[in-house]
């Protein structure tokens, strides 16, 4: 009998456990990421809008229950109770030990696709406002399920380095606020475990592929939206002195709530107060009874918040006031509370921990520091309101570094998020989430 | 028999005579008085059948057939429009008496989108598609009504009273004063080439806060330019939480429109009045979309032709600089564009003439019955019959519209009276009706007398 067929079976008997021994999230993000590629163009070639997300979040079941986790899927409850909630969880359980939770949103934009991608998107639904509008995955949330995914398999191939639980959270609704809201309102934590830390990546659209920008403290903002509705006295154009002008107010008003941010604001406490909206009257010659302005107020501190939407109604009022308005006039200010998000707070020693382990994956150089912003996402809110739960969100270059030197050269900005031009260089964007964030999960639950 | 027969001649010439005396004796306020209840019924069959602009076909018709029958030389379809959906429905009755000035007495003809709630068993209940072909309530709110059965009413008269004066008169019934175009179609089709240029140019309109019985006339400016102006207002649109990385076209128009109230307070003569209203403005979609641009449209009200410039050189002025001032590049200036035409010329009551009527007024209504009134920043195309240069001598004058009573209680009460364009505005129709003849006639025989 000819032996050699034995030898190489006891050969590779030996090697296999020595080559296992050896796998790291760099080797297996490698691996896997022709698998994942396919992932991320199917799913960006099929976008869907939030609260729509049916079709992903079948596929991100699928592929978590294929890496080992438990599935719940359809968890979450809406505050609208005529919508469907496609929030998946997957749980990975590995003996007792911490428990981690790892967040990647599942909505698309409704975004004109303009990158002339291969698989780029041709889908159009039916939009908030019953119109059919075109959708795109503008702002990469197709990244983050496709390394959502190749986290999840690389962490349940290296089960012997960590111990605990792994929650995967395919989350809904992140753009149009309420996903997270949802699946917590809906028993999140009493059913699955409340999370010893939360983490979440985000691509980024001015950093280098390869690259991770993170940030300590508050590193997104407070949203806040609110509804003004200014009153005047409204009449014939000629005849000023009968009536009480509600532009000329509103312009007063909006020019006052410049000192909200320049003379009543800590300098060193970002605030921003937008007025989105102005719309009021039909004509040249009528003065209108009412102006309507839509604001948006971004702040990080909890009583810089409090204090800035004070003073947006005390201005409001005031100016009116001034302006001779009786009190049955006076300007109506409505904060939206369901349309609220709170700051996202990269916990200090958590994102101290976060980073040693990117430096350590990636290398020293590939992990900088990112600029806090005054965009929003609801990652927020699985930290809970009192930021119990120590949570950290990152940052992962997505733009081909090419592209980033000739925009500091020319001057010509990069396409951003949420622009039908944004284009992730998927490769190295994927292999970075992927290696960022199994490195960071391993190292919340190491042996 | 003798003394019968006596009595008998007598009463044979007293009733020879009759006719020829109750003519000498006739008056501009007998043949008011005579002619009220008929003016009264084509009031309120006017009034509840009114017309919009450029669209003034049945009341067009009904003074046509009633100057006709007070001896007027009808021509009918004068006017030439721009607009094309607006049909030409001007009429101008010549009425000749020999050699003599001519004069000019005109009515406006059009009513106003407006739903009537007057509650009056004769208010409208019209609805008419508007230019935009939408349907539309439509009202005589502004008492053009009124003014076309005291012109009916005039035109009688003074086909009665023809040994009292001599010349022309050219009743001109105008169209579309309302949106501003009647009087200049009517001189574009050639109104003065046709109908000869008048020596004086006359007309009248009801008054919302003057007693019926009264009437109220200004010297000088008494109606305002009025310009209507675009002005859309450009930034750089983007996220509204990244204010530093886009130009923010909403603040800046908040600082234009404050930047222009100076227009008014610190450029212009504190005796030369000017009004400048910001009447619509729009810009932006949701709360947290910096949009690209505002609009606004804006009404400009001045007297003076000098004055008007510079205020719509200030706006144009002001908005650009404004927006240099917030860092907009030159090419995303804003744009404020001024149509080529006003939307009315302000009106200019000779003084001269002025003086003169209101001295013929107060002789025949009385010293009482004559106010003089501050001027409006309204507007009224009547000013286009003086022309430009104002060569035509002309007057505007007011007659009121309300109820004494009212006036008193409103005045008591600081209630305001429903205003002109008001849904509720109610003339008291047959004291209103009885002045505004009175008033006209006995101008136009003031300045045509033997």
């Amino acid at each position: 009998m000819n032996s050699r067929p034995f030898l190489i079976l006891l050969l590779s008997m030996w090697i296999a456990p020595f080559i296992l021994a050896q796998q790291t999230p760099q080797s297996f993000a490698d691996a896997e990421l022709p698998s994942l590629l396919t992932i991320y163009k199917d799913l960006h070639s099929h976008p869907e809008l939030s609260t729509k997300e049916q079709r992903s979040a079948e596929i991100v079941a699928k592929e978590l229950r294929g890496a080992g986790c438990e599935v719940t899927e359809n968890f979450g409850k809406y505050d609208n109770p005529s919508w469907k909630c496609y929030g998946v969880v997957g749980v990975m359980k590995n003996g007792t030990g911490p428990t981690v939770l790892v967040r990647a949103e599942m909505d698309s934009l409704p975004v004109q696709e303009q990158t002339g991608a291969p698989y780029g998107s041709k889908v159009t639904m039916t939009g908030v406002n019953g119109k059919e509008v075109p959708v795109m995955h503008a702002c990469g949330h197709d990244i983050h399920m496709a390394a959502l995914i190749g986290t999840a398999r690389a962490l349940a191939r290296l089960k012997d380095r960590w111990h605990g639980t792994i929650i995967f959270i395919g989350q809904p609704a992140e753009e149009a606020v309420g996903g997270a809201h949802a699946m917590l309102n809906a028993g999140l934590y009493e059913r699955f475990g409340r999370p010893d830390y939360a983490l979440a990546l985000h691509d980024d659209a001015e950093i280098e592929a390869g690259k991770i920008g993170i940030a300590e403290g508050y590193t997104q903002a407070n949203v806040d939206s609110v509804d003004v509705t200014v009153k005047g006295i409204g009449g014939h154009g000629a005849y000023p002195h009968k009536i009480k002008d509600p532009i000329v107010l509103s312009a007063e008003i909006i020019n006052a709530w410049q000192t909200i941010a320049s003379r009543e604001n800590n300098p060193l406490d970002p605030v921003v107060v937008t007025v989105g909206s102005i719309v009021g009257g039909t004509k040249h010659n009528i003065i209108p009874d009412e102006v309507k302005m839509q604001v948006t107020v971004r702040t990080y501190k909890p009583e810089v918040r409090e204090r800035v939407l004070a003073a947006i109604d005390r201005i409001a009022k005031g100016c009116a006031t001034a302006a001779g308005l009786p009190s049955d006039k006076m300007p109506e200010v409505n904060v939206l509370k369901k349309e609220a998000v709170n700051a996202t707070y990269n916990n200090p020693e958590l994102t101290k921990r976060v980073t040693t382990s990117l430096k350590g994956a990636l290398g020293d150089n590939n992990v900088i520091h990112k600029d806090p912003v005054m965009g929003a996402d609801d990652f927020s809110d699985f930290s809970l309101p009192d930021h119990s739960v120590p949570g950290c969100m990152f940052h992962v270059g997505a733009v081909d570094p090419a592209k980033v030197a000739e925009s500091k050269k020319t001057g010509v900005p990069l396409p951003s998020l949420h622009s039908g031009k944004f284009l992730p260089l998927p490769e190295p964007t994927l292999r970075t989430s992927v290696v960022g964030m199994t490195s960071t999960v391993i190292n919340l639950t190491k042996k | 028999m003798t003394k019968i027969k006596a009595v008998s001649f007598s009463i044979i010439l007293i009733s020879i005579l009759a006719p020829a005396l109750g003519v000498a004796q006739q008056t501009p306020q007998s043949l008011a008085d005579a002619e009220l209840p008929s003016l009264v019924g084509i009031y309120k069959d006017i009034h509840t059948h009114p017309e919009l602009s450029g669209f003034e076909e049945r009341t067009a018709a009904l003074i046509a057939k009633e100057l006709r029958a007070a001896g007027c030389q009808v021509t009918e379809h004068v006017g030439k429009y721009e607009n094309s959906k607006h049909k030409a429905y001007g009429v101008v009755g010549v009425m000749k008496n020999g050699d003599g000035p001519t004069v000019l007495v005109r009515t406006d003809t059009d009513a106003l989108p407006v739903k009537e709630e007057t509650g009056l068993p004769y208010a409208s209940k019209v609805v008419a598609k508007n230019d935009d072909s939408k349907d539309v309530p439509v009202m005589h709110a502004c008492g053009h009504d009124t003014h076309i059965a005291a012109f009916i009413g005039t035109a009688r008269a003074l086909g009665k009273l023809k040994n009292q004066w001599h010349g022309t008169i050219v009743f001109v019934a105008q169209p579309a004063e309302e949106i501003g175009t009647g009087a200049r179609a009517l001189l574009k089709d050639g109104l003065y080439d046709r109908f000869g240029k008048p020596n004086f140019a006359l007309c009248f309109h009801d008054k919302a806060d003057i007693e019926a019985g009264h009437i109220g006339v200004t010297e000088g400016y008494t109606s305002a330019n009025v310009d209507s102006v675009d002005v859309t207002v450009r930034g750089v649109g983007g996220h509204g939480g990244y204010p530093h990385k886009i130009k923010d076209p909403i603040v800046l128009a908040a600082e234009i429109i404050n930047a222009w109230q100076t227009i008014v307070s610190r450029e212009n003569n504190p005796l030369d009045p000017v009004v400048l209203t910001v009447g619509s403005i729009h810009g932006g979609t949701k709360h947290n979309i910096i949009p690209d641009e505002v609009k606004m449209q804006i009404t400009v009200r001045t007297y003076k032709p000098e004055v008007r410039e510079r205020v719509l050189a200030d706006i144009d002025r002001i908005a650009k600089g404004c927006a240099a001032a917030a860092g907009i590049p030159a090419e995303l200036a804003p744009i404020v564009s001024v149509p080529k035409d006003l939307v009315a010329v302000a009106t200019y009551n000779n003084p001269e003439l002025t003086k003169r009527l209101v001295a013929v007024w107060k002789k025949s209504l009385g010293d009482k019955n004559v106010e003089m009134v501050d001027p409006t920043m309204g507007g009224d195309d009547f000013s286009e019959y003086s022309l430009p240069d104002h060569s035509i001598p002309a007057v505007y004058f007011h007659f009121g519209a309300v109820d004494p009573a009212k006036i008193a209680e409103s005045r008591q009460t600081g209630k305001e009276l429903p205003t002109l364009h008001s849904s509720k505005f109610a003339p008291v129709a047959e004291p209103t009706i009885r002045t505004a003849i009175i008033g006209m006639t006995t101008a136009v025989l003031d300045l045509t007398k033997k």
